[in-house]
């Protein structure tokens, strides 16, 4: 696999105005493969905009080195780049017609008018807005203005194409559609996409793979199954996917099978490698594993609570458990396989199952 | 019913309430002043001021080139005098969008408190009186002036510069008193041009240059064509500036009109001349709402969308 974009190190402070400085980028090192679609995902002030930025060429990195297709481009100003942005608010231009706007980074560039014209029209007919040229940016809605700021992107073929939340203006309904339309658009041009949203569930829906950042640091760089199944430490665990963290300490370790003990004094068995006796770790488990009933297997982790809050979130209800120990749970029921009428209310006793093999082990620390 | 208790009645109330003083200001202030005008301008001039009642198109013919050879010959001086004054007021406009439009992206670009203080020293000149700060100019100008000693003090002249009363001095005086009114339109514009536009220019691989030309020229023309309309028109008509930078070597329309009516006591030519300035405003400013009308056709089709 051919990488595109290779950054090492990448390092960038920022002073505040009170004397202070941020750390934005903190040693972030990542490789892109040629046609791959890669989410930078992370709450706001994680990094990701800084390092997308980075890659276009607005931001200069104090430390580490950015290289496209092999060649640097770390101290190359924007416009050398070949990489194109699609903004967060389109920043379409607003006294160009359509065409104009498309046909901008061919015309600076000299390109002569018959091939222009002809690049242009297919960009357009790409983005389904074949015949829209000679109408004003003003005439379309967000859905048709978010195409023609892919359309502008993608007419100088660039090597990347660099995304910062292009679809946050959008409303729900149209954001699933225009993911979708993303995908494909990616998969048809067959260019590397750099994808920037702090939305996991966008994240999950359209990656290759997914970075997670946070405090300026790669807090797991996978596929999205990866991290939501195995996220490596507590940070990604709860950013990625609702979840449930258990306190557990490790009693007896046997090669990779390992005995923990959680608060409530239950025992339950665990396969992880490096695990040592007395250590402390978290255990992870999805809302959408737990089980209502009483548990069938004996490793398996029982909990008796009472529902304290129900959310019904369409196909299901996530239900917030008080346990008898005084802890919170998440669960997920579903309205097919039990008695929502009863369980999913309000002060209803409730008995959940955590079967062992949905347990995950976190052991490393949240790490910022 | 009556129309007063519906909302429809009492907004068309308050709407005539609103309206009713300006209107009778402007009517009484201007519109009949500037009647009286065209009506002079069409009228002899009496022999020891005044006029006679009696139609004569020959104060344009003057002016623009017929005369009644018996009492006066054509002369080309008021169309010279006319051109120079255009001509002036042009410089003024260019040196002042150049002094300007810098200065507009450095301040738009500053945090807001010093953004309020600079802008309060765009407009600090207005606490002075005009004629006091061209006096100010008449002291940093003349031979022995500020100016010409710092310079020969320097070494980087040896003869003081012949400043005042020429058209140079005229062009600092007006510039000097007329860029808050270009700096001001100015900035608005720059202030709402959305610098993500910008980056997104160099982003598709625009040069400097081509960004410039291609995006921030034409984001910022409204306030470009807005401020130096302001500063023109009056420009073509000053008459304070040039009788103190220019004395009697720098005649501008301004000083020729406010002759006509002090000195020779000639109104009906004075206000031919005034038509003549006017006629010359109102081209313009026909140019202008015309810009104008479009920018704002397509403001409000942004707005309908955002709405």
């Amino acid at each position: 696999m051919n990488s595109i974009l290779g950054i090492k190190d990448a390092t960038k402070r920022y002073k505040t105005p009170d004397g202070g400085t941020i750390t934005a980028l903190n040693g972030v090192s990542l490789d892109v493969a040629q046609n791959e679609f890669v989410t930078l995902l992370g709450p706001s002030g994680c990094g990701k905009t800084t390092l997308l930025r980075s890659i276009s060429g607005f931001e200069d990195l104090e430390g580490g080195s950015i290289e496209i297709d092999g060649a640097a481009v770390t101290h190359l100003p924007a416009h050398k780049r070949p990489v194109n942005t699609v903004f967060q608010r389109y920043a379409l231009f607003p006294h160009l017609t359509i065409a104009r706007n498309v046909a901008f980074s061919l015309e600076v560039a000299g390109t002569d008018k018959e091939d222009t014209k002809r690049r242009v029209g297919e960009m357009l007919e790409l983005v389904g807005l074949a015949g829209y040229g000679d109408r004003k940016i003003t005439q379309l809605s967000g859905g048709q203005q978010q195409r023609v700021a892919l359309a502008r992107s993608l007419v100088a073929r660039p090597k990347i194409l660099l995304l910062d939340e292009p679809l946050s203006a959008l409303d729900k309904n149209l954001r699933q559609k225009m993911q979708q339309e993303l995908k494909t658009l990616q998969e048809e041009v067959g260019i590397a996409f750099v994808f920037v949203t702090h939305d996991q569930e966008e994240a999950l829906t359209m990656s290759d793979r997914i970075v997670v950042l946070s405090g300026g640091k790669i807090q797991q760089l996978g596929a999205p199954e990866d991290l939501y199944r195995r996220p490596e430490n507590e940070f990604v665990a709860g950013f990625v996917g609702e979840g449930n963290l258990l306190d557990a300490k490790i009693t007896s370790v046997d090669g990779t099978r390992a005995t923990a003990v959680l608060n409530s004094g239950q025992r339950t068995g665990i396969t992880h490698s490096g695990l040592a006796q007395n250590q402390a770790v978290k255990l992870l488990v999805r809302p959408e594993d737990v089980e209502v009933g009483a548990p069938s297997n004996a490793d398996d982790l029982h909990f008796k609570g009472r529902v304290s809050q129900v959310f019904f979130v369409g196909t299901d209800y996530l239900v917030h458990v008080t346990t008898d120990s005084g802890a919170e749970f998440k669960a997920t029921l579903r309205p097919s396989a039990h008695n929502r009428t009863s369980l999913a209310s309000p002060g209803t006793e409730i008995s959940l199952t955590v079967p062992q093999s949905a347990l995950h082990v976190i052991t490393e620390e949240k790490v910022v | 019913m009556s129309g007063l208790e519906t909302n429809e009645g009492r907004k068309k109330l308050a709407l005539f309430g609103l309206l009713t003083p300006p209107t009778i200001f402007l009517g009484v202030f201007f519109l009949v002043p500037l009647g009286i005008m065209v009506v002079y301008s069409f009228l002899e001039p009496g022999l020891y001021g005044g006029v006679v009642w009696n139609f004569y198109d020959l104060n344009y013919g003057r002016i623009l080139g017929w005369a009644d050879s018996r009492y006066e010959q054509f002369d080309p001086v008021y169309l010279i005098v006319f051109l120079r004054s255009v001509k002036l007021a042009l410089t003024t406009v260019i040196l002042s969008l150049f002094i300007c439009y810098p200065a507009a992206f450095w301040i738009s670009r500053m945090s807001d408190a010093r953004k309020s203080f600079f802008l309060f020293l765009i407009t600090l000149p207005f606490f002075v009186s005009l004629v006091v700060r061209l006096f100010a100019w008449v002291l940093i100008l003349r031979p022995t002036g500020f100016l010409n000693q710092g310079l020969m003090g320097a070494g980087i002249i040896s003869e003081p510069l012949e400043l005042m009363f020429t058209n140079t001095a005229v062009v600092i005086g007006m510039a000097y008193v007329f860029i808050p009114f270009m700096f001001l339109p100015l900035y608005a514009s720059v202030e709402k041009l959305d610098m993500s536009l910008v980056e997104a220019s160099a982003d598709l691989g625009a040069t400097r240059l081509q960004t410039f030309r291609r995006v921030i020229l034409p984001m910022t023309l409204p306030g470009i064509i807005g401020g130096s309309i302001i500063v023109f028109i009056p420009s073509l008509g000053n008459f304070i500036v040039p009788s103190v930078l220019g004395g009697s070597r720098v005649l501008m329309i301004g000083n020729l009109i406010e002759q006509q009516f002090l000195s020779a006591r000639n109104w009906p030519f004075g206000s031919a001349l005034g038509m003549l300035v006017m006629a010359a405003v109102l081209v313009l400013l026909m140019v202008y709402v015309r810009i104008m009308t479009k920018e704002e056709e397509y403001a409000n089709a942004t707005k309908v969308k955002e709405g």
